[in-house]
């Protein structure tokens, strides 16, 4: 009897250890993000100190038992900065990629789903903001509203719209002309309601996949502009911000202080990467 | 005019980039009738089916059902839940035609609370009954499309069709894409649904021997156009026009020779 049973038991743990059964390359960036969203979220319990804290007596101490990764050049702790930049790191991003989502979910659709003169206008107007680059849009948007999270977040949601909406539009219109989809239209509902009950949860993997790309790409966006000073401000702990903080302790030979928040970006941008790959990869699969 | 007229269609016409693939067809549906509309693929069949259901805007014509005009795209909620009641159509390949997302069962429940939100009551029980119309149970209905075969889904799709109490059914192509066994199940199915509800059937089919079995009138579509209209039984078999004549020979059975039909083909006719 319990031989009968055990592969129906074991089946669903086996599946929950390897999410959605991409192989270990997609497992390992799953973890990767795990660990970022806990560290972000258990930073004021995890690290030894104060990420703010000056300590200039200690400046540039390399890697000891006191200091993990060592200090920068005020002092201050790179592991504890870097422990609560993943917050910043997150935050940013993912109000990014929920604007953006939100905004390329609502202009695609329209465009995709009405046709017509709709199509034409939103098609266009993606096309231009398309065509302006990100991060020139973000610097002009903190040149009026002055540095900070706020304004290259609005900026990168702006530019990041189209990339979604391009998207959506050519799901919506590939949709739209499926007989399931038309079955709802001979049936009589509205096509707001076909839209939003039908359309958009059939259309949702592909969008989260790229959701997750752009995420990456937002994070490293965001960091480059902190990086240049237009992001978040020193003394608060940012990725970016850091990198540009240990350019003149890379003079000085250590590379710690640059170097570690670099291969944070690099992980996190690269673990979005193969986690947005391997759901599109996934539904490749079972659409066919 | 009185009683109702059945459905009336009148010069309708539709091109798509500059081929005209509907040229000015015009039939009538008694209510309760039956018809077939026949042809090879491409003569305009599906696009007309598509126009009558409103997926398709004409380019001129018009289309009346029991004296309403329906050329006009409905105005709000009412209208066009009105204009839905009025003909209701079941697509070709079942394999595309149902949500994948959701249970057959609930894809039917979600017609009947659309067009009947009052009867919330016997709703469930007015769902069981149209699936057991076409002969499927409570274990069907819980199910997702994709875990049932091509004939019971296409079952569940005439179900999601008649939910909506229509005057006319569209079948286009109802029963190309199942098994030959499976076609005449479902063609048996369907004409005891006519018996017992009296909606009238537009049967749009390339397949001379599922409209001879399903309807009491036919028109022969070519190329757009309406080229012989008559009881089904009078023109298959004393057809008038060489084109019905043509596509008679063309089934294929005992001393059929393909060399022959395809030569007639290419011959103007």
């Amino acid at each position: 009897m319990s031989a009968v049973l055990t592969p129906a038991v074991r089946r669903p743990l086996l599946r929950r250890l390897r999410p959605l059964g991409n192989g270990p390359l997609f497992t390992v960036a799953v973890l990767v993000l795990g660990v970022l969203v806990l560290v972000a979220a258990l930073a004021p319990l995890i690290a030894p100190y104060d990420p703010e804290a000056l300590d200039l007596r200690s400046s540039l101490v390399g890697s000891s038992a006191d200091h993990l990764l060592g200090t920068d050049q005020s002092g201050r702790d790179v592991l504890s900065r870097l422990l609560y930049g993943a917050r910043t790191g997150l935050l940013g991003p993912l109000l990014v990629v929920g604007l953006s989502t939100a905004g390329g979910l609502l202009l695609g659709t329209v465009a995709g789903w009405r046709g017509g003169w709709a199509d034409a206008v939103l098609s266009r107007l993606m096309d231009l903001v398309f065509s302006v680059p990100g991060l020139l849009v973000a610097i002009m948007f903190v040149a009026v509203a002055g540095p900070g999270l706020t304004a290259p977040v609005i900026a990168m949601a702006v530019a990041y719209t189209p990339y979604v909406g391009r998207l959506v539009h050519g799901l919506a219109r590939q949709e739209k002309a499926r007989p399931y989809l038309e079955s709802y239209r001979v049936q009589g509902w509205s096509g707001w309601t076909i839209c939003v009950r039908h359309l958009l949860p059939n259309i949702a993997p592909t969008v989260l996949a790229q959701s997750a790309i752009n995420f990456g790409y937002a994070l490293m966006d965001l960091a480059a502009l902190s990086f240049l000073g237009f992001g978040v401000q020193p003394p608060a702990a940012d990725w970016g911000a850091m990198i540009n903080d240990g350019e003149s302790a890379l003079q000085q030979g250590a590379t710690m202080p640059a170097l570690a928040p670099s291969v944070c970006i690099v992980l996190a941008v690269v673990a979005f990467g193969i986690v947005g790959e391997g759901i599109a990869d996934r539904l490749a699969r079972r659409e066919r | 005019m009185s009683g109702p007229t059945g459905l009336v269609v009148e010069g309708l016409r539709k091109g798509f980039g500059g081929r005209t693939v509907v040229d000015g067809v015009s039939f009538t549906l008694p209510p309760g009738g039956s018809l077939g509309i026949v042809g090879e693929s491409g003569c305009g069949k599906t696009t007309t089916a598509r126009m009558l259901v409103g997926l398709e805007r004409a380019d001129g014509g018009t289309v009346h059902l029991d004296g309403v005009d329906r050329s006009m795209r409905p105005r709000g909620r009412a209208g066009r839940l009105e204009r839905a009641r009025g003909i209701q159509l079941v697509f070709q390949d079942p394999y595309v035609s149902l949500d994948p997302r959701i249970p057959v069962g609930a894809c039917i429940e979600e017609v009947r609370r659309l067009h009947f939100p009052l009867d919330r009551a016997d709703r469930r029980h007015r769902v069981a009954e149209l699936l057991d119309q076409v002969g499927l149970g409570e274990r069907e209905a819980a199910e997702l499309p994709r875990r049932l075969s091509g004939g019971q889904r296409q079952r569940v799709a005439i179900a999601r069709a008649l939910a909506a109490e229509p005057k006319v059914l569209i079948l286009d192509e109802a029963v190309a894409a199942l098994d030959v066994s499976i076609q005449a199940q479902i063609l048996d199915l369907l004409a005891g649904i006519r018996r017992a509800s009296g909606v009238a059937f537009l049967f749009v089919s390339h397949d001379l021997a599922v409209v001879r079995h399903l309807t009491e009138e036919v028109a022969v579509l070519r190329g757009g156009r309406v080229v012989e209209t008559g009881p089904t039984v009078r023109v298959l078999t004393e057809p008038q026009h060489p084109y019905t004549r043509l596509l008679l020979d063309s089934v294929p059975r005992r001393g059929w020779d393909p060399g022959r039909i395809a030569a007639g083909r290419r011959a103007p006719a």
